[in-house]
């Protein structure tokens, strides 16, 4: 083992395949050791051989047959017969088989041993993590949902969150950037319960709470369960309130064994956006200029010479050849490989699980790309019969180019200024080798955009993850049913970021060549101690925890950015010729807990739990450090009771209600203290240090805290074959972290304090059916949930707004967070809405005309309406959180085949459609939706003469080009407001995420081999969409993960279409 | 049984003591807290500097309030970008550019008060610096109410530090009241400040800032003699003198000079505190780099056209302060005026942001016609001393002297100031002040937008409450309670 370890630590840096060997190698010495230990000496041997049938009577092949506490075993054949040779007499063989009860039966003199197994009843006893211990599932009291690892088995999982999509009941997994490589989903459970803070869930990853669960590998992942409700939650106190996420990593199991899993596979954009093509540029911009000049005064009987330059239609138009499809330019059919190796064992020693994993993913959008590497080691040794140690070990390098695409890194203005944006908009008349500052641009054409596949090319926008998780524990039995368990982990992230953009490709920029970097350190240690106690006494059944824990991390940040580089070869800033900023930036948060649980349960029917915790933080004033979290639940299982018993068909039928309380602490380090910022002026042409309150201080600052209430049912008949839970819960959010608006004559704008309220409620149904089970297969699951987010109170305002770029947001009571706020259009203006004099006879915006979007003015609070358009008029338009969410998995298997289809969706909520603001207004040069073709246009001869009429008709008649009026598009002269209700769409959608078919090959159909089974697939992604958006995709959120501006799209990534071809073999 | 329960709860009640208190009492390690300031004499230097800073927000960039002041006046071309409609007067409580100006006024208002508060019992080693830095937060705090008040009315005058809560409390008091406020600021200002600093402390606000900025205060409120006698200390300390050429009021080569009072201060070298105001007055695609070194914004400002036909012929200062028939994105506008008066430098910014220009508050040229101005409403002197100050003014410029033939009575005079203040402070943000206190806003601007290029009538000044704006929207729903913020009627 030891061995292991520093051979480990020596090839840490070496690649990947030297790891793959060298873990192999290190399983080989170990499964050696283990056999050594574990096997017993035997005076008398024996060959023994059977039949293996089910129930029904039918013979079973590939059932395992082991020698208990051996390596010794063999699997039936195709007629279920089985022989061993040399079995020991006091040797005890097991059967097992999936889905059926595993069996042991003493050898002793026997030589023939025939076995009938019998079908499990399915998940009857399984155990799901609660948080600092484990329960039975049926016994449970709250709401906790587990992702099964048949989820993450069946189908190529390259992020952890991908296995949460349409999985869970309660629990929405959505990209907050389309399908950017290597961005892990942004989880939300049971809605969101904070307005200001993070409504990120808590991760405790093998015990230590985290921020995120980014980097791991899923091939490592045992279970994921879902704490819900607070009453699960409050276990973790002040950092519940969001929900917790448990994510147990695997531990050694059975005999030695190795699995390598490995896909290959191409990803391709879903879809296009519907631009104007070549001509169709053409021709919009013939007529662009035509009315430019004829509004102006001009006639098109004019020769061209005599328009104002900017009117002028080059003739080299009218024969241009050829186009760029600049989406075409952009994306690519991007390959996508993963490979991983795993050993598991255990046996008296204990147990070793390590493994290795690479995953390389190419993005359809060019050059950029997500790249990981994993290794993991989780060991336990039983040192004696009362103490066991263990350490879990894991190591993730990831490294992520967004190409200047990264909403998060934030380096391109939340998407403006982002390459594919501009690949929307550059003229297809530009050339694949024009359009940058060497290049120069399209004579003419006046783009002020960069050539988006060069911007691609040359922009430098990469992220580097280093991450290491350690944690070390140990348990001691002090005495019978009474444990100690210990736990000391230190977790290590290394991030480096690099944004380079030469002047080259940064026209808008003045040719200024930009780079920055930043690298922060967060460290975190945590100390945990528990006792756990468990005691039976008759009908009584009492368990018991205690337990502390303290976490203290510390985080260090560098920046650096600077300008203008002699010559671009080199990236980085030590050859720039300015630097424009240096700074660096440390902070210090910890907290401690104490908290203790019990678990009660009487005729194992009557089901109590109670807990508290008490938690302290150093994100509060001194006056409100320490807060407490208690919860209480209970469960009454019917059918336990005599009424019930008799009816066989019922597995379980439990009522459950619970109440609990959880917090979030999730505001910066500090914010309760004043702080003075730097706010340096010049005197005298140099630079001034000058200072000011940054802004004031809250010594009651503390937690805001989630009440909430849960009323749930679970249910099982025909041996569980139908399993159906039911939730229904209403979390109250109090003293909400709100960052208030005040106002400014304090010299602030906003001071964080504790107000407010916020209410989620909703409900939730899982439903699970083994439709058929026998040699044909065919399991169902559903789920479905329904949250409603409601704004309680806001202190002393009722609402408020926010805003970025054109996007505007409201907050207010009665309505849920972070609703669209804009115009309400109503249809457009049409020459009866101007008198003869083109005078308007409604209210209108300052510079509207015929064909112009029309706009609702509405009444203010007397109901009356003032006759103007302004931003009085603005009116919540939907938000963002969906009505219902859900997801259907059908699996099916068949002989060796399987097959999983999986659709998930949502009905209800809105997105933004933001990036319209500029590709989708008709603009003159750009490029632009080619619905614009068919916009609104005023009877021009009427207008500006007879004969006048701007729209090229020998073009537009020569390449088939519908100028007509398609009915809603506006006319793009005059005004048209870019805040209007017609960017806002329905996110509502179906998509068939996943298909999946595999084969699997076992060890007798093999042969003898080395290879116990292999399993081989082909896993098909997102392979249908539907839904009315016309953008890329609605799973987006382009100003970050703020829950005041939620649902934005500008420039999202669009999400891939994958075909993955893969393999498992176990040896 | 019982003792190892009883151990095992020790051994735990060991790990809870170790977590205590001190444990999550962490200490800011990369910022100062507000509770260690305010200590020194040091603390105030850098604290005196903080109010600068803000101030300095007002002028720095293309989209900052004093561009919206600009725009505002018949000076330029409406429908000129990131002007919200004020320059349309089609403007409502929604215009972010004020709101953001308001809340940088507030936040100076609130750094004085909390130096004026907490200086007092400090004990400084130079105690001439304690009463300089005491003058320069009641100037700095007067200079914010009356750019408040001349451009939103009357203010709640909050002259201490408060809470939120006494904040909320404080009505609005008048528009004279609010002047008056900064009135009894400025004079206590006058008393402590110094009459010039030196060096790396050039650019903060002197006596004679503080009298010019009250003259013009008054000069507001038509206090034509209390004005003049601070106008007369300033010109009579000898302390300036009108710049000979006229594109030295703004070159940042004369940055600080003789005709500079008080100006806005900035700093080239990529230092970060340069301005990216000059960028904005010049439009995207614009890359003759002999006037500017890097391609302006697509939010260029345009003058008007009315503007440019406003100076008499062979005026030396139209070329200096607008520029027509550029080349943009290679095509030749001649539609459009842009303004150049920002865009005459030495040092060549290395970035858009990188202007060392500083822009004027109160020029020397100003302070002299302000005094013409008190002298011709004290009465019409033909040939006397208002007349030597306006002909000053005028042969810089290259133009022939007024005489009495053409300016023959009191009201001539103030006609003829009137145009000689709009030429030669185009784009200063004198224009609307002016308008405004001479009672002419509305008659001016609907005039103006009668012209072709702005509409013919398709915009107006639709009433007099146009003269103030409107209270923030933002702020309004702050207070939320109209009884102690309320809105401008008209609004």
């Amino acid at each position: 083992m030891k061995d292991y370890l520093t051979d480990l630590k020596l090839k840490r840096n070496s690649s990947f395949l030297k790891i793959a060997v060298s873990l192999l190698l290190a399983f080989c010495f170990s499964s050696i050791a283990n056999a050594g230990l574990s096997d017993k000496a035997s005076a008398q041997q024996a060959k023994v051989s059977g039949q293996v049938k089910s129930a029904d009577g039918t013979t079973l092949p590939g059932v395992n047959v082991v020698v208990k506490n051996s390596v010794q075993g063999t699997i039936t054949d195709t007629n279920g017969n089985y022989s061993i040779l040399n079995v020991p007499a006091d040797a005890t063989l097991v059967f097992s088989f999936v889905g059926m009860k595993p069996k042991e039966v003493l050898v002793g003199n026997k030589t023939i041993i025939d076995v009938v197994m019998i079908d499990e009843a399915i998940g009857i006893d399984e155990v799901v993590a609660i948080g600092y211990g484990t329960m039975k599932k049926s016994n449970l009291t709250s709401s906790i949902s587990r992702i099964t690892d048949e989820a993450m088995k069946e189908r190529p999982i390259m992020l952890v969150g991908e296995a949460f999509q349409g999985q869970l009941a309660g629990v929405r997994a959505q990209s907050s950037n389309g399908g950017m490589p290597g961005d892990e989903l942004t989880i939300r459970i049971r809605g969101m319960n904070t307005i200001n803070g993070d409504s990120n869930p808590l991760y405790v990853i093998d015990g230590v709470p985290r921020t995120d669960m980014n980097d791991i590998n899923p091939g490592d992942i045992a279970s994921i369960q879902i704490l819900k409700d607070a009453s699960a939650s409050s276990i973790y106190g002040a950092r519940g309130g969001n929900g917790v996420v448990l994510i147990e990593t695997k531990q050694g199991k059975g005999k030695p064994s190795v699995t390598v899993d490995a896909y290959y596979g191409f990803s391709q954009t879903e879809n296009k956006l519907e631009l104007m093509n070549g001509n169709q540029w053409v021709a919009w911009n013939m007529f662009r200029r035509n009315i430019s000049h004829l509004r102006a005064g001009g006639s098109m009987s004019d020769p061209m010479s005599s328009r104002s330059a900017s009117d002028q239609i080059p003739g080299t138009w009218e024969n241009w050849t050829p186009f760029t499809d600049w989406q075409d330019a952009v994306f690519q059919t991007a390959p996508i490989q993963s490979y991983q190796v795993s050993a598991s064992s255990s046996g008296d020693i204990g147990s070793i699980y390590f493994s290795a994993g690479y995953v390389d993913q190419d993005g359809i959008v060019k050059h950029s790309y997500y790249e990981r590497k994993n290794i993991r080691l989780n060991a336990t040794m039983n040192v004696n019969k009362k103490m066991k140690v263990g350490v879990n070990l894991g190591g993730a390098y990831s490294d992520k180019n967004g190409a200047g695409l990264d909403a998060s890194t934030g380096s391109n203005g939340n998407g403006k200024e982002a390459a594919l944006h501009h690949a929307l908009m550059v003229t297809p008349l530009m050339q694949l080798n024009e359009g940058t500052r060497d290049w120069g641009f399209p004579v003419n054409v006046g783009s002020t955009y960069p050539n988006p596949v060069e911007q691609l090319k040359e922009t430098t926008d990469n992220t580097k993850y280093t991450r290491v998780a350690t944690s070390i524990w140990g348990e001691y039995e002090i005495a019978k049913k009474l444990a100690f368990k210990t736990q000391y982990s230190y977790n290590y992230d290394g991030y480096t970021y690099e944004f380079f953009q030469p002047g080259n490709v940064t026209y808008a920029n003045g040719y200024v060549t930009l780079g920055n970097s930043s690298a922060t350190t967060t460290g975190v240690w945590t100390f945990q101690n528990t006792l756990n106690y468990d005691k039976i006494l008759g009908n009584h059944k009492v368990s018991l925890l205690l337990g502390q824990s303290m976490e203290q991390q510390k985080y260090y940040r560098i920046y650096a950015a600077a300008t203008g580089w002699p010559y671009e070869s080199i990236k980085t800033l030590n050859v720039a010729t300015t630097p424009t900023s240096a700074t660096t930036n440390r902070t210090t948060y910890s907290n401690a807990s104490f908290f203790g649980r019990v678990n009660y349960e009487y005729k194992d029917r009557y089901l109590v739990t109670a807990s508290i915790r008490r938690d302290g933080s150093s994100r509060f004033g001194s006056n409100s450090r320490w807060g407490y979290f208690p919860s209480v639940s209970a469960g009454w299982k019917i059918n336990e009771e005599a009424l019930l018993k008799e009816a066989d068909w019922i597995s379980l039928l439990k009522f459950r209600g619970a109440w609990g309380m959880s917090g979030n602490d999730r505001i910066g380090d500090y914010t309760y203290m004043a702080l003075l910022g730097t706010y340096n002026t010049s005197w005298g042409n140099q630079v001034i240090s000058g200072v000011a309150p940054s802004r004031i201080a809250n010594e009651d600052l503390k937690w805001e805290s989630t009440r909430s209430l849960d009323f749930g049912i679970d249910f099982s008949v025909l041996r569980n074959r139908i399993q159906v839970n039911f939730d229904y819960y209403k979390n109250k959010t109090k003293d909400l972290l709100f960052s208030v608006p005040i106002p400014y004559t304090t010299g602030f704008s906003s001071f964080t304090n504790n107000v407010g309220s916020l209410e989620n409620k909703g409900w939730e149904v899982d439903f699970t059916s083994h439709n058929i089970k026998r040699k044909f297969n065919w399991t169902t699951n559903l789920n479905l949930s329904r949250n409603k987010n409601k704004v309680l109170n806001m202190g002393d305002i009722t609402e408020f707004t926010s805003k970025s770029q054109d996007a505007y947001f409201i907050t207010k009571i009665g309505g849920p967070v972070s609703q669209f706020y804009c115009y309400q259009t109503d249809g457009i203006l049409t020459s009866s809405d101007f008198d003869p004099e083109g005078k308007p006879l409604v209210p209108i915006l300052a510079g509207q005309e015929e064909g112009n979007v029309k706009y609702v003015d509405q009444p203010d609070q007397n109901g009356e309406k003032d006759g103007k358009i302004n931003s009085n008029d603005y009116v919540a338009c939907g938000n963002n959180l969906p009505d219902l969410i859900y997801g259907v998995t059908n699996r099916f298997s068949w002989k060796n085949f399987d097959l999983s289809i999986l659709i998930q969706g949502q009905l209800g909520g809105d997105v933004l459609f933001m990036g319209q603001r500029q590709f989708d207004i008709g603009a003159p040069n750009l490029n632009g939706l080619n619905r614009w073709l068919r916009s609104y246009k005023p009877d021009y001869e009427r207008i500006y003469g007879s004969g006048e009429n701007p729209v090229p008709v020998d073009y537009i008649t020569e390449h088939e080009i519908d100028f007509s009026w398609d009915g809603k598009t506006p006319n793009p002269v005059g005004k048209n407001d870019n805040n209007d209700d017609r960017r806002i769409y329905d996110s509502g959608y179906l998509r068939i995420k996943n298909i999946t078919l595999g084969y699997t090959l076992s060890k007798n159909a093999l042969g003898n081999s080395l290879v116990n089974n292999i399993r081989c697939y082909v896993s098909l992604d997102n392979v249908k969409t539907f839904d009315d958006y016309p953008g890329y995709t609605t799973e987006t959120n382009s100003f970050g993960n703020s829950t005041t501006m939620m649902g934005v799209d500008y420039s999202t990534y669009p999400l891939s279409r994958r075909c993955v071809f893969g393999v498992i073999i176990d040896f | 049984m019982k003792t190892y329960i009883y151990k095992s709860f020790t051994l735990l009640g060991i790990f809870l003591i170790w977590s205590c208190d001190d444990f999550l009492t962490t200490v800011p390690e990369s910022s100062y807290s507000v509770a260690s300031a305010y200590k020194n004499q040091s603390d105030f230097e850098y604290a005196i500097a903080g109010v600068y800073s803000a101030q300095q927000d007002l002028y720095s960039t293309n989209s900052c309030w004093f561009r919206l002041i600009i725009s505002r006046s018949d000076d330029t071309r409406n429908g000129s970008h990131n002007t919200y409609g004020v320059d349309q007067f089609t403007d409502g409580d929604n215009v972010s550019t004020l709101s953001v100006g308001w809340q940088t006024l507030w936040s100076m208002i609130n750094r004085c008060n909390l130096i004026l508060d907490k200086i007092e019992s400090v004990e400084f080693s130079d105690s001439n610096l304690k009463s300089n830095i005491t003058g320069e937060a009641y100037a700095l705090r007067a200079w914010a109410y009356y750019t408040l008040a001349w451009q939103f009315g009357g203010m709640p005058l909050i002259n201490k530090e408060m809470s939120v809560a006494e904040t909320k409390t404080i009505l609005r008091s008048t528009q004279e009241e609010t002047f008056a406020f900064a009135v009894a600021d400025f004079k206590k200002a006058i008393e402590l400040l110094p009459a010039t600093w030196s060096g790396s402390d050039l650019g903060r606000v002197t006596r004679y800032a503080a009298e010019g900025l009250l003259a013009r205060l008054l000069m507001f409120q038509s206090k034509f003699p209390e004005a003049k006698p601070y106008l007369e200390d300033i010109i009579t300390s000898g302390h300036y003198q009108m710049e000979p050429n006229y594109v030295n009021c703004f070159n940042d080569s004369h940055d600080n000079g003789k005709e500079r009072v008080w100006e806005v201060q900035f700093t080239g070298n990529l230092s970060g505190e340069g301005q990216s105001f000059s960028t904005g007055m010049l439009p995207e695609g614009y890359t003759d780099a002999v006037l500017i070194p890097f391609p302006g914004t697509a939010e260029a400002m345009y003058a008007s056209l009315d503007m440019a036909n406003a100076y008499e012929t062979g005026d030396l200062r139209k070329d200096v302060s607008i520029v027509t028939n550029i080349k943009v994105s290679g095509v030749l506008q001649s539609k459009y005026h842009y303004i150049l008066k920002y865009c005459h430098y030495k040092y060549v910014p290395q970035s858009k942001t990188d202007w060392a220009n500083n822009i004027p508050i109160l020029r020397y040229t100003d302070v002299k016609m302000m005094y013409a101005e008190c002298l011709n409403e004290e009465a019409y002197i033909a040939d006397g001393e208002a007349f030597n100050i306006i002909n000053e003014v005028r042969s810089r410029a290259g133009l022939t002297p007024l005489t009495l033939v053409n300016v023959p009575n009191q009201e001539a005079f103030k006609k003829a100031l009137i145009q000689e203040r709009r030429v030669e402070f185009a784009f200063e943000g004198l224009r609307w002040n002016d308008l405004v206190r001479w009672g002419i806003a509305r008659e001016v601007i609907n005039n103006h937008f009668m012209e072709k290029d702005e509409g013919e009538g398709a915009y107006s000044m639709d009433g007099d409450y146009r003269e103030i704006f409107a209270i923030p929207y933002d702020e309004l729903s702050r207070y939320n309670d109209k009884t102690v913020m309320w809105q401008n009627p008209g609004y």
